[in-house]
């Protein structure tokens, strides 16, 4: 193999091949990124079995070959090189990398052992929808996905697309965030895909800018941009019937500058976080949400802002990171919550600001805490 | 007034010869040399010299740790104001006492340790009345079920007739699978029993006793003492 690369294309194709799939590995051939030089095009794969990740950029090439290189090596190097082009010669064995002055040899591992790379079917249907709609969908939901590997579907994100709609749920079982965008090019299935790998498929769509097309398939899901792909397998399992958690009703609308509130809530919650399952508690009423929260060790927090109240005023208590976490994800100035009473699930809505503002379709849920 | 030396060296004792721990409260500074240096500018404070050599000195805060200490082995030499305590590795702490407030010297009970048999025999007595905690159908053979190896925690069946063993601990850890693993090569010669499954049950469990446990067919399940007891949880869920 014989190559001229640019420097910059490079390292983002082997940093973002390594970093995609992680570090855990099982074999050793798994720690190694495999380059396959052939018709103008460099190759770049890595996959620890359950997600694969390629990208292919365009090289100079004189030999076409495959090598097998440690990639987190190769990632630490050419972070490393000076802007120049970066030139590739070897073989299976024994690679030669040369940038500006700097020259590397770096052994090469075994060809033969590194996996075929799930993929997605040619025939496979796919949907197709706007990159950056589809890593603010990731961004706004996953964050309600559990990091517990004790219930593995709740690891996940079900992604369900139907009706020319792709709706994305997560649940940690103490919060819910769902959401829908539109296909520009439909495709009907369901899958549950690991929050993780969704995070980096939506972060790769969002570098990458323009469409990202989804191949959903039997226990495996694939995400196309540009000239990378991310397929990962799905979680096994059930994912449990998010829809009845919904409430029909509710009896008391908040509508709130939402900047406002989540300021408030992280001075408030400053004396709430040190010590864990420490609730800040909302009371509203009379034109106004009263932000309270109070720690036995170190003392407690008060801030009262102007809110929007239709309904009975009550009280309710909060896990405040999960709050947070809501009022971040709807993105508006701001924010409607819908309540029935202090010991029934919350719900956080993006509230339009004017006839003309357009707001995500996403509805948050978030359990509230009993206090003593 | 220091008190009167009483011991020129400590954690040397003889055999048989019972050495009290000394706690002086007074108002001292002291300087570390050693790995690095450190000094404590003055004010009272917690001295101790426990009866295996350990010299800690604590000030008002903080549960355990002291604010600077010297682990025995250590030769304690005592010169009027100044206690200099050195040990083997070359480090030294200097502490200059400018008024022992009081001092105290008692000598306490061999240590037997902590016992946390208790967290892990309730967690025995709440699983196994019963067990659907772990799985659903599950139901308790027996509670201490015995295996040439030892007591196994519950036997039980599950909805389809087949035999469970069930391990319980307070802290899920490899030592646990392992156990579980002895016992369950015990309980498949019995053919009454055969095939038995394996249940590794716990308040939490590690990461590396989960992985072990799975390429070894065992299940495991985290169990919420509060739940299992009754109490409400402070975060309800969802579903």
């Amino acid at each position: 193999m014989k190559l001229r690369a640019e420097r910059t294309e490079f390292a983002d194709a082997v940093s973002w091949a390594t970093r995609t799939v992680g570090a855990r590995v099982t074999l050793p051939a798994l720690s190694g990124v495999l380059l396959e030089a052939v018709d103008g095009r460099l190759t770049c794969q890595a996959t620890d079995l359950e997600v694969a990740a390629e990208i292919s950029i365009p090289v100079e090439i004189d030999e076409p070959g495959r090598v097998l290189l440690p990639g987190r090596l190769l990632a630490q190097l050419v972070a490393r090189f000076p802007n120049a082009p970066v030139n590739l010669e070897g073989d299976a064995d024994r690679v030669e990398i040369t940038c500006g002055r700097a020259t590397f040899h770096v052994r090469g591992m075994q060809v033969e052992d590194f996996p075929t790379l799930a993929a997605p079917t040619e025939d496979a249907a796919q949907g197709v929808l706007k990159a950056d709609a589809f890593a603010r969908l990731v961004s706004q939901v996953a964050r309600a996905a559990s990091t517990d590997d004790g219930r593995p579907v709740l690891t996940g994100v079900q992604l369900d697309a139907s009706d020319g709609m792709l709706t994305a749920a997560a649940t940690d079982s103490y919060r819910l965030a769902v959401r829908s965008v539109a296909f520009d090019q439909a495709v009907d299935g369901v899958a549950l895909v690991p929050a993780r790998s969704l995070q980096e498929a939506a972060k790769a769509a969002g570098e990458v800018g323009g469409n990202v097309t989804v191949v959903l398939e039997e226990g495996q899901v694939s995400f196309l941009f540009g000239d990378r792909r991310l397929t990962t397998k799905l979680i096994e399992g059930s994912f449990p019937n998010y829809r009845a958690l919904l409430p029909d009703a509710h009896e008391t609308t908040v509508v709130v500058d939402r900047a406002g509130l989540s300021e408030a809530l992280q001075r408030v919650a400053i004396v709430a976080m040190g010590q864990a399952n420490t609730p800040v508690t909302l009371h509203f009423g009379d034109g106004s949400v009263d932000l309270q929260a109070t720690n036995q060790e170190m003392g407690d927090a008060a801030e009262a802002l102007p809110a929007e109240i239709d309904g009975e005023g009550l009280s309710i208590s909060f896990n405040p990171a999960f709050l947070l976490a809501g009022l971040d994800a709807t993105g508006t100035e701001q924010i409607r919550i819908e309540l029935r009473d202090g010991l029934k699930p919350a719900v956080l809505k993006p509230e339009a600001d004017g006839d003309d503002e357009r707001i995500d379709d996403l509805t948050y849920l978030l359990m509230p805490m009993r206090v003593s | 007034m220091l008190p009167e030396p009483v011991t020129p060296s400590v954690g040397r004792g003889r055999a048989g010869s019972v050495r009290p721990m000394r706690m002086l409260i007074a108002r001292c500074s002291a300087v570390y040399d050693g790995r690095l240096s450190s000094t404590l500018t003055s004010a009272v404070r917690l001295v101790m010299v426990k009866a295996d050599g350990c010299v800690a000195i604590h000030a008002d805060v903080g549960a355990y740790k002291p604010l600077n200490w010297m682990n025995a082995p250590n030769h304690l030499v005592e010169d009027g104001d100044t206690w200099e305590v050195t040990n083997p590795k070359g480090e030294r702490l200097t502490i200059t006492f400018e008024q022992v407030l009081d001092e105290l010297s008692y000598e306490l009970d061999t240590e037997r340790g902590l016992t946390l048999d208790g967290v892990e025999r309730e967690l025995q007595l709440l699983l196994a009345d019963p067990p659907t905690h772990l799985e659903p159908g599950l139901k308790c053979v027996q509670r201490e079920f015995r295996t040439d190896l030892g007591p196994v925690d519950l036997l039980c069946r599950d909805v389809d007739g087949g035999a469970v063993a069930v391990e319980i601990k307070r802290i899920g850890e490899i030592d646990g699978v392992e156990q579980l693993t002895r016992y369950l090569e015990r309980l498949q010669r019995d053919p009454m029993l055969a095939p038995v499954r394996g249940v590794l049950a716990a308040t939490t469990i590690k990461p590396q006793a989960r992985v072990l446990a799975e390429s070894r067919g065992i299940g495991w399940v985290e169990v919420d003492l509060g739940v299992l007891r009754g109490e409400e949880e402070p975060h309800p869920r969802l579903f």
